[in-house]
């Protein structure tokens, strides 16, 4: 979801007229943007991760333009034929390329940019971090066409990279450059490197790192610009090239075709696409007229039964039907649709497990716990110093304290214990969540806390809670890390164990600060659950 | 006059006798009960409310001991210890007894010169005459004397005050004390049993007092407001889905709602999915027709290549329309399902994320809907759970869902504010589940406005484990 920035004096300019602030919200709220900021520049995010026509000042005014019917129907762009040629030697890395010429443009500060901003934007996000997609631009007037995209030895070319003043080898502008450390990672394991040479044997660009300062060098006041797309997804680097190459048309700029290996880009006729009107009117619920918010949505109607519609090259997200159908409303705009209610009855219901965990919370309430709320993300050290295990771990946790999933809920009760210590006492506490140990499960523990606590008050409330839910646990003498030995039992439900019951072990107390008898029980609510329904079913 | 005496406390009684004529302080009613100081004070206020009592505040200057005083009030001042030391040996180089009374040989050789009892001479202190006492030495220990101007204006002894409240007992006080009314003090079984208390009564509370504060069992709020969030959504006919684990193939995260796996958001290098390293960085998808399914449209139509990898990659789930996905395996049509699920990022705890939080998500399907029942479903979500229908909608974009759309909500106190997303799943989504009819997805934010009704402006409240700020949130009973 890339965040833009524009001029706000640029944009209006490019729409062709002033635009309210709330006039600009409401336009944008209907081509999935919002306007984070408003000012002499303003901050855009624009959520569509597939719509990078609109993540430029250039191609949003082309949009609010149509929404707002300034502009009709798919934009038509006339591309000037030439002699320009790209010969591809499918670089292993990232064989394919695609190429424009675009010349007459007036970049301006805001337009030079923009430009920046764009290619970022795509190459990082729609591009993958430079994966799928690479963009180059370079000096058209100073390159010897034709230019030759290559694989060659990281020590056989040398250049001086953009904004730098040295020459360095392509191996050296990996090191020696930010960006070439940056995306180095791209090229791991290469043994050669792709490279865009021209005739005179120049490196114009080094994709995916970095272009030429000699000829990549794009400043205000270049007029012709060479764009260069490489990568390893061919749809949607075409996207790309037609989404930069009909931005700089915003520009002034006149398109000049590439041939690569004999076939001309860029491509930028109309696509077709044929819907039924019947579907769009079904699913969106939409009876008024298709033709006007289709042409504000970019469409040329060819014809409506059945509904033929052109759709401008730059949209590489036009896969299915679907997609016309959330232009269409988007144009007509949803606020103007009437919300309807789902005619749709059904018996609402809830899953066994809250029942459950409601029944053994009313009954927690009724031994005087009050119920707490843990992350279920933990630090294994405090476990491991209990004697406990935390099996479910992560390979990329953000902090040591949140780096395994819980396997029981008594170590939280003992801190959540621990962090109270000045507030009087007895002090009952509760936590019904998840646990991984690792299967996953449902626990229900229990501590508490006082002068008075022991074994047998911890087991009248466990017995009290399982009473009422009419089972008869059997308790058998056990060890477990918390709990003091020969105070402490496992509890089962027909020869199956549901869970442990007992008094901390004061190791466990010191370790936690406490000086007051601590009691605690932690059983499994699934294994009461499954008991239940074996026997009420 | 017997109804007060009735009502007295028994700390009121005890305070009571013990009063006379002669003023009291609160100290010395504390000796002679036993009852705290603070014991006392209660009941002298409820006694003067009562009348029973007078209590005077009076004002008293005292001296007393700086710091620097009181430890002399108890050891010999410098000027004594260099007399002494003069006295027994007649004179003292200036150096040693430098070294004896540090930064106090100054002013304590400056009280021997005044004097006249020593004077310097060629860098050592001569002994002039002995006395055996100054008139402050008295005053220094007992606080009293014509030697205490002098001792504050060296700052060992200070002018303090205090106040003290003296009471003493009113004649009507002594009327009331003088009643013979017998009383129970508290019923017992003995006394029960016995039938004692037949012809008595039982001393009167002050029921009006306050009593200490106790806590009992309560349920925890956040909790519970999810919990009634539940209770509104099966009363709109939604079933709950069901309970599954967080741990999950990166599959059944994204792959299955048709994220491509080089999509930014499945990005697993990216870090915006928590994965699993133990007990297993893999897991099994059982679903071995849906699986293959699913990987079949994503090379068809995003054309790239599937990687088993990727798609068996244990992770933490992401988001709860995973829940939506397993639900679709086997859905009732007409079907409503909602699910409140914990969900998982790599995010830096602040007081505005947090690495695991709830999410509330849910799919309706039919034959019968369209678009505008999206628009309607959220509509009446913000009704029911805002309580506006002053709602604004914005086209929104999730990679599983065509059309999207975002609503926003006029909150009272917070304005515009984003609440929810639905969408229609995407064809291609329902396409290996064997779903045709359209099928509604939806997810809303709701703990912002628990947040703000209950004045909690950081999210790691939530889950807090302070007990007092638990403690201070009030029961949630409706929404």
């Amino acid at each position: 979801m890339p965040t833009i920035k524009v001029k706000r004096d640029d944009l209006f300019r490019l729409v062709g007229r002033e635009l309210s602030r709330e006039e600009l919200e409401r336009t944008l709220f209907m081509l999935k943007s919002e306007l984070e900021d408003w000012g002499e520049e303003l901050e855009i995010s624009v959520d569509d991760s597939e719509r990078p026509d609109l993540w430029s000042a250039e191609g949003l005014a082309r949009a609010i333009r149509l929404h707002l019917g300034l502009q009709r129907g798919a934009p038509v762009y006339k591309v000037y034929p030439s002699t320009y040629e790209v010969i591809n030697e499918e670089p292993r890395i990232r064989p394919y390329i695609v190429a424009a010429v675009v010349k007459g443009v007036n970049l301006g500060p805001e337009g030079l940019e923009q430009l920046i901003q764009l290619q970022e934007k795509i190459m990082l996000s729609y591009g993958r971090r430079r994966k799928r997609i690479a963009i180059g631009t370079s000096r058209a007037d100073l390159i010897h066409f034709p230019i030759t995209y290559t694989e060659v030895d990281p020590d056989a070319y040398s250049f001086v990279p953009l904004y730098e003043e040295e020459e360095m080898t392509l191996r050296e502008v990996l090191e020696k450059t930010e960006k070439g450390r940056e995306y180095a990672f791209l090229l791991e394991g290469a043994e050669k490197f792709p490279v865009l040479l021209d005739a005179s044997e120049r490196v114009v660009t080094f994709p995916p790192i970095l272009n030429s300062n000699d000829l990549g060098r794009i400043t205000e006041d270049t007029h012709d610009i060479f764009v260069d797309v490489t990568g390893t997804h061919l749809p949607s680097m075409i996207t790309a090239l037609n989404v930069v190459v009909t931005a700089l048309v915003e520009r002034g700029g006149e398109v000049h075709e590439v041939k690569v290996n004999g076939v001309p880009y860029p491509d930028l006729r109309p696509r077709e696409v044929e819907v039924s009107e019947e579907y769009l009117r079904r699913l969106g619920g939409y009876k008024g007229d298709l033709r006007d918010p289709l042409e504000r949505a970019g469409y040329t109607v060819l014809s409506q039964n059945p509904l033929r519609l052109l759709y401008p090259a730059y949209r590489g997200d036009i896969r299915h039907p679907r997609d016309v159908l959330e232009d269409l409303l988007s144009a007509v705009d949803y606020n103007r649709l009437e919300p309807l209610i789902p005619n749709v009855y059904t018996q609402g219901g809830l899953r066994d497990e809250t029942l459950i965990l409601d029944a053994l919370r009313d009954l927690m309430i009724g031994v005087s716990a009050e119920e707490i709320q843990t992350f279920t993300l933990t630090d294994p050290e405090l476990f491991r110093k209990l004697g406990l295990d935390t099996p479910v771990t992560l390979s990329n946790p953000v902090s040591k304290s949140y780096s395994a999933l819980r396997s029981s809920l008594l170590p939280h009760l003992l801190r959540v214990l621990s962090k109270n210590r000045t507030l009087p006492y007895p002090q009952r506490l509760f936590e019904v969540g998840e646990v991984f140990t690792p299967q996953w499960s449902i626990s229900l523990g229990y501590v508490e806390a006082g002068r008075e606590v022991s074994y047998t008050t911890a087991r009248q409330a466990l017995e009290f809670l399982l009473r009422k839910l009419e089972l008869n646990p059997t308790f058998k003498e056990a060890s477990h890390p918390l709990f003091i030995r020969g105070r402490v039992a496992a509890v089962y439900l027909d020869g199956e164990l549901l869970g442990y019951v007992g008094e901390v072990k004061p190791e466990v107390l010191e370790h936690f600060g406490l000086i007051v008898p601590v009691a605690a029980f932690e059983i499994d609510v699934y294994k009461i659950l499954s008991r239940h329904n074996r026997s009420h079913h | 006059m017997e109804e007060i005496a009735r009502k007295l406390s028994s700390h009121e009684v005890t305070v009571l006798r013990v009063l006379s004529e002669e003023p009291k302080t609160v100290e010395e009613v504390s000796k002679e009960t036993g009852l705290p100081e603070a014991a006392v004070m209660r009941a002298l206020s409820f006694l003067e409310r009562k009348g029973l009592a007078l209590t005077e505040k009076k004002t008293i200057h005292y001296w007393d001991w700086t710091e620097k005083g009181r430890y002399y009030s108890s050891n010999p001042l410098p000027e004594r210890r260099l007399l002494e030391l003069l006295k027994e040996r007649e004179e003292v180089d200036l150096s040693e007894a430098k070294e004896l009374l540090g930064d106090e040989l100054g002013p304590a050789l400056g009280l021997l010169k005044k004097e006249g009892l020593a004077k310097i001479e060629k860098g050592k202190i001569v002994l002039l005459r002995y006395i055996p006492s100054f008139p402050w030495e008295e005053s220094i220990r007992t606080l009293e004397g014509e030697g205490l101007e002098l001792l504050q204006k060296r700052g060992l002894v200070t002018r303090r005050k205090r106040s003290i409240i003296r009471a003493r007992i009113t004649p009507r006080g002594k009327e009331v004390r003088n009643l013979k009314v017998d009383l129970l003090e508290r019923l017992t079984p003995e006394i029960l049993r016995s039938g004692e208390w037949k012809g008595k009564e039982l001393r009167a509370y002050d029921v009006e007092s306050p009593v200490p504060k106790k806590h009992y069992g309560s349920k925890h709020p956040y909790v519970e407001f999810l919990r009634k969030i539940k209770d509104v959504l099966i009363s709109m006919g939604f079933e709950e889905m069901e309970y599954s684990s967080p741990v999950i193939p990166h599959f059944w995260d994204l792959e299955v709602l048709f994220v491509p796996q080089d999509h930014p958001s499945a990005d697993l290098g990216a870090a915006d999915t928590f994965l699993v390293e133990t007990p297993s960085r893999y897991g099994e998808i059982k679903e071995k027709e849906l699986y293959e399914k699913v990987k079949e449209v994503h090379e068809r139509v995003w054309g790239y290549k599937w990687s088993d990898e990727v798609a068996r990659r244990l992770v933490l789930r992401s988001h709860a329309t995973v829940l939506s996905a397993l639900t679709l395996r086997n859905p009732k049509v007409p079907g409503k399902y909602f699910t409140i699920s914990r969900v998982y990022r790599p995010e830096q705890v602040d007081a505005k994320h947090l690495p695991e939080f709830n999410q509330l998500d849910g799919i309706v399907l039919d034959e019968s809907l369209d678009f505008r029942h999206l628009l309607g479903l959220l509509k009446n979500f913000a009704e029911v759970f805002v309580g506006t229908g002053n709602v604004r909608f914005k086209a929104g974009y999730f990679p599983f869902t065509e059309p999207s759309v975002e609503m926003f909500v006029k909150h009272p106190e917070l304005g515009w504010i984003e609440i929810g997303g639905a969408g229609i799943f995407r064809e291609e989504l329902l396409e290996p589940f064997g779903i045709e009819v359209p099928v509604i997805a939806w997810g809303l934010g709701l703990e912002r406005f628990f947040m703000v009704r209950y004045g909690i402006s950081d999210i790691r409240d939530l889950f807090t484990e302070n007990l007092d700020r638990l403690r201070s949130i009030p029961k949630v009973w409706r929404l």
